[in-house]
C-alpha cells in the first residue's frame, strides 16, 4: 500500500514536472525521471541524458508555438501501487497565451500513463508516455 | 520536514484564498496573511490592514471587467520547508464569463512565488508575489 507521505510525494512529483517543464529547467525536468526512465508520444527516449537532450529540443522549438507562457495544468491523478512500484493516470490541459490576439486559451490536451519508482528515497517516472486522444478505459490503473 | 498535517492545512490554505478572493470575503482573503504579510501583485501591499484595503479596491474595480463569476484556479503546488516555515509555488488561472457573450474564458494567466509561515498554530502567507509571465525556473523551490 502507498502511505499519504508516498501519495503527497508523487503529487508534487506531478507538479515539479510540470514547473520545471514550463520554467525551462531542462534538467530538474529531467530529473524528475528515474536514470533509466522513459518517456514520449511515439518514439520514446530512455536515459536521463537523452532526455534532457529531448528536452533541450523541445525547449528550444517552443519559441515556433503560436502562443507563449505555456502552463501544463495536471488534474484527476489517479496512483495505485505500494513502496516497490505504482502506475498512474493523470490529465494534461496546456494552456498558452496566444501571441498574435493575447488571448488565454487552452492550446493542448492529453491524458498522461505513468509508472513510478522509488530512486534514492525519491519517487520519480520510470515511464511517461502521453496521448493526445482519449484512451481505453484499460489505461486507467487497477485498484490495488 | 513539512509533516502530513502541514502540508493538507497548506493546500486549505491556497484554496480559502481563492474562495475567499472570488466571493469578496475581503477580511477572510486578508487573514490568509499573518499580521505582518506581504502581497506583491502589480503593486505591494504590507501588513493586514493594507493588504484588506487593497482587496477593497480590487473588489471596487472588479465592476468594470468585461467579466463576470470570476474564479480563481490553482496547480502543481510546490512546497517545501520545515516545521514553521516554508517556500512555495503553483499556477494560476482565473476563469471568468464574458458580460457580452457569456462565454466562459480564461481571463488571467499567473504565477504565484510564496513564503508561509505558521501564525498562531496557522498555516498563512508572508509573502505572496504573483507573475504574469513565464518566470525563472529558480522560481521554483529548491527540494528540502
Amino acid at each position: 500500500m502507498l502511505s499519504i507521505e508516498d501519495r503527497l510525494a508523487i503529487q508534487q512529483l506531478h507538479a515539479r514536472y510540470c514547473a520545471c517543464l514550463d520554467t525551462g529547467d531542462v534538467k530538474g525536468w529531467a530529473r524528475c525521471f528515474t536514470r533509466d526512465g522513459e518517456f514520449g508520444v511515439r518514439t520514446m527516449h530512455k536515459g536521463r541524458d537523452r532526455l534532457e537532450a529531448h528536452g533541450a529540443v523541445v525547449m528550444s522549438r517552443r519559441q515556433n508555438n503560436s502562443w507563449t507562457n505555456v502552463q501544463h495544468w495536471n488534474g484527476n491523478i489517479i496512483v495505485e501501487g505500494d513502496a516497490s512500484g505504482a502506475s498512474a493516470m493523470s490529465y494534461l490541459a496546456m494552456v498558452g497565451r496566444v501571441k498574435d490576439s493575447d488571448a488565454l486559451t487552452i492550446v493542448a490536451q492529453g491524458w498522461y500513463n505513468d509508472t513510478l519508482e522509488k530512486e534514492d528515497g525519491e519517487w520519480k517516472f520510470s515511464t511517461r508516455r502521453i496521448s493526445f486522444d482519449t484512451p481505453r478505459p484499460d489505461s486507467i490503473p487497477q485498484q490495488s | 520536514m513539512l509533516s502530513i498535517e502541514d502540508r493538507i492545512a497548506i493546500q486549505q490554505l491556497y484554496a480559502r484564498y481563492c474562495v475567499c478572493m472570488d466571493t469578496g470575503d475581503m477580511k477572510g482573503w486578508a487573514h490568509c496573511f499573518t499580521v505582518d504579510g506581504e502581497f506583491a501583485t502589480y503593486t505591494v501591499h504590507k501588513g493586514r490592514d493594507n493588504i484588506e484595503a487593497y482587496g477593497a479596491d480590487v473588489m471596487a474595480r472588479r465592476q468594470t471587467n468585461p467579466w463576470t463569476n470570476g474564479q480563481h484556479w490553482n496547480n502543481n503546488l510546490i512546497v517545501e520547508g520545515d516545521g514553521g516555515k516554508a517556500q512555495a509555488m503553483c499556477y494560476l488561472m482565473v476563469i471568468g464569463k464574458m458580460k457580452d457573450s457569456g462565454e466562459m474564458k480564461i481571463v488571467i494567466q499567473g504565477w504565484y512565488g510564496d513564503e508561509l509561515a505558521k501564525e498562531d498554530g496557522q498555516w498563512k502567507f508572508k509573502a505572496r508575489r504573483v507573475a504574469f509571465a513565464t518566470p525563472a525556473p529558480d522560481f521554483i523551490p529548491k527540494k528540502a
